[in-house]
């Protein structure tokens, strides 16, 4: 009975033969039809799994890359980072970012300032009790009695009133 | 100086005959003892009495003197209250004494003096007591110099503060009279009176600062003393107050908040408290005198407007307050919801001991506003 390559067919492929070994694989493929299809679908699996291990290396790498080393000074975040880790396509390109960032600076600020002008004027206290204008005639009135001397009211004459003002 | 404007429809003191001549006799005297105060040097105190005033030299404790002076006031005191006369007072107020009034006197046994301005016959809102302008000077409110007047609390509380001496004779508007002299007693003139010899009747007062600077003179230019010589005495007169403040409402006004001092720097005693009713709440009058000088204060609640018609803001002992006037001795300003309204009779140290004394809101930094308003606003959040 012949015997195949079996697993010798993937040491070739993989250039993991000596010279002899790979002279009696090579010396085998030459009379084995069989041996010689296995070997062609075998290395054509190989050409497809590298072009696609190729691709997502790349990739990973990439933005691995661009994690570490922000493009233009824009410093990328570990969030940001494990974001484009996670789901490649998922971040705005960089000028986009900045504008992004530009705007979320410019709500903060505005809020900020909303708060700091609601607690400023929270902390002011309206003066409380009605508005007042010193009657000071009146008091003047009761302090010259307090000193001893009675101003004259002519008989008739309606007492001043004390008032505040509206 | 500003003077307050007469008001309209009411006859002015140029336009009364008869008050044009006080006004004159009033001139005339007050530039004879202008007079003579530039030719002594003294400002405008001198009279014939000063010719004759003694030294003020300090009588020792025990000093018959002490016991004369203070017997003196005390009968002052009584006669006050129990003699009838009639007379035209003038009053000089503020530094160098360049400040002059006069006023019209009445008194019956057992009242209190009336008085009125020459020339003033309509009544409010015209002012009760109008000062006189003389040319070059302004005119205060008599009120600030008081009348000359003594009550039995007054005299107890000179004899308390200060050190009163008998000090020799002179003589005010032709009457003989008796000098006492008031001392403070960490040293210094403080006033002197002079009282009628006959009667004991205060016919003239000088009143003195720490720095011993005159700061106001009052004396009879002319009076009548005894009975017959009232006349013409008005009818009517202005009131005090009528809800007087016993000590237990007073305490519990405090425990309800009100801001009512007792005694105040200056050995100023509360003599009185008085409260009217208004149409923003009731009005507290305390009266404060260490015997000589006379401090009211009205407390009121509310606020003061940023702007007060008529007044103007000054700084005073680093408060910021509205003066009325600033020769007046009228201060307002508000603080903690009360309106505060000081008049005062009294030098301007022992005002400004008082107003520092007393309540202010001298506005807090933007940081404590900040934090204030911070704890506001949880507080919104999470009651």
């Amino acid at each position: 009975m012949r015997r195949h390559l079996g697993e010798r067919l993937s040491a070739l492929i993989d250039g993991e033969l000596n010279d002899a070994q790979r002279e009696r694989v090579l010396a085998h493929l030459a009379k084995c039809e069989e041996c010689r299809t296995e070997a062609a679908a075998l290395r054509m699996l190989k050409r497809r799994m590298h072009t696609l291990g190729e691709a997502a290396a790349a990739d990973a790498l990439t933005w691995r890359l661009l994690a570490l080393a922000p493009a233009a000074g824009e410093e990328q975040t570990g969030r940001w980072a494990m974001r484009a880790a996670h789901w490649p396509g998922w971040l705005p390109a960089a000028g986009q970012r900045r504008h992004a960032w530009s705007l979320v600076a410019a709500g903060l600020a505005t809020a900020g300032l909303g708060l700091a002008a609601a607690v400023f004027l929270a902390g002011g206290d309206r003066p409380p009790g009605p508005r007042i204008v010193p009657a000071v005639d009146v008091f003047m009135v009761q302090h010259a009695i307090t000193t001893g001397q009675v101003p004259v009211q002519p008989a008739g004459t309606p007492s001043p009133v004390l008032s505040t003002v509206p | 100086m500003e003077f307050r404007s007469w008001p309209a429809g009411s006859m002015s003191p140029g336009t009364d005959p008869a008050a044009l001549r006080l006004i004159t006799t009033a001139v005339v005297v007050g530039l004879v003892m202008s007079g003579v105060a530039l030719v002594s040097g003294r400002g405008p105190v001198a009279t014939e009495a000063a010719a004759q005033r003694p030294s003020a030299g300090r009588p020792g404790p025990g000093d018959p003197a002490q016991a004369a002076g203070l017997k003196l006031l005390s009968q002052a005191a009584q006669a006050s209250r129990s003699i009838s006369y009639q007379g035209v007072e003038m009053a000089w107020w503020g530094p160098g004494g360049g400040d002059m009034s006069m006023v019209e006197v009445w008194h019956q046994p057992g009242g209190q003096a009336l008085t009125r301005a020459p020339g003033t016959t309509t009544g409010w809102p015209d002012q009760p007591h109008q000062p006189v302008p003389l040319a070059g000077s302004g005119g205060p409110n008599l009120d600030e110099a008081g009348v000359l007047t003594m009550s039995t609390r007054l005299v107890s509380l000179l004899a308390a503060n200060y050190v009163i001496a008998a000090a020799g004779r002179g003589q005010v508007a032709g009457r003989p009279a008796r000098i006492v002299t008031v001392r403070r007693r960490a040293g210094g003139l403080a006033a002197w009176f002079w009282l009628d010899s006959a009667t004991s009747l205060p016919l003239r007062r000088e009143m003195f600062d720490a720095r011993a600077h005159l700061i106001s003179n009052i004396a009879f230019a002319e009076v009548s003393i005894g009975r017959g010589a009232v006349s013409g005495e008005p009818a009517a007169v202005a009131r005090a107050w009528r809800t007087t403040l016993a000590p237990g409402q007073l305490a519990r006004l405090r425990a309800g908040g009100w801001p009512l001092p007792g005694p105040l720097p200056g050995n100023l005693t509360l003599i009185g408290a008085k409260e009217t009713s208004t149409s923003s709440g009731p009005v507290v009058d305390l009266d404060y005198s260490d015997g000589l000088s006379v401090v009211s204060v009205f407390v009121q609640r509310g606020h003061l407007p940023a702007r007060l018609s008529g007044w103007s803001q000054v700084a005073l002992e680093g408060h910021k307050v509205f003066a009325d006037d600033p020769d007046d001795l009228c201060f307002a300003w508000s603080a903690g919801g009360f309106v505060y309204t000081l008049i005062a009779a009294a030098p301007q140290q022992t005002v400004g001991q008082v107003v520092v004394a007393l309540p202010h809101d001298d506005g807090p930094g933007w940081l404590s506003r900040m934090k204030h308003g911070l704890h506001r606003l949880l507080s919104w959040v999470s009651p």
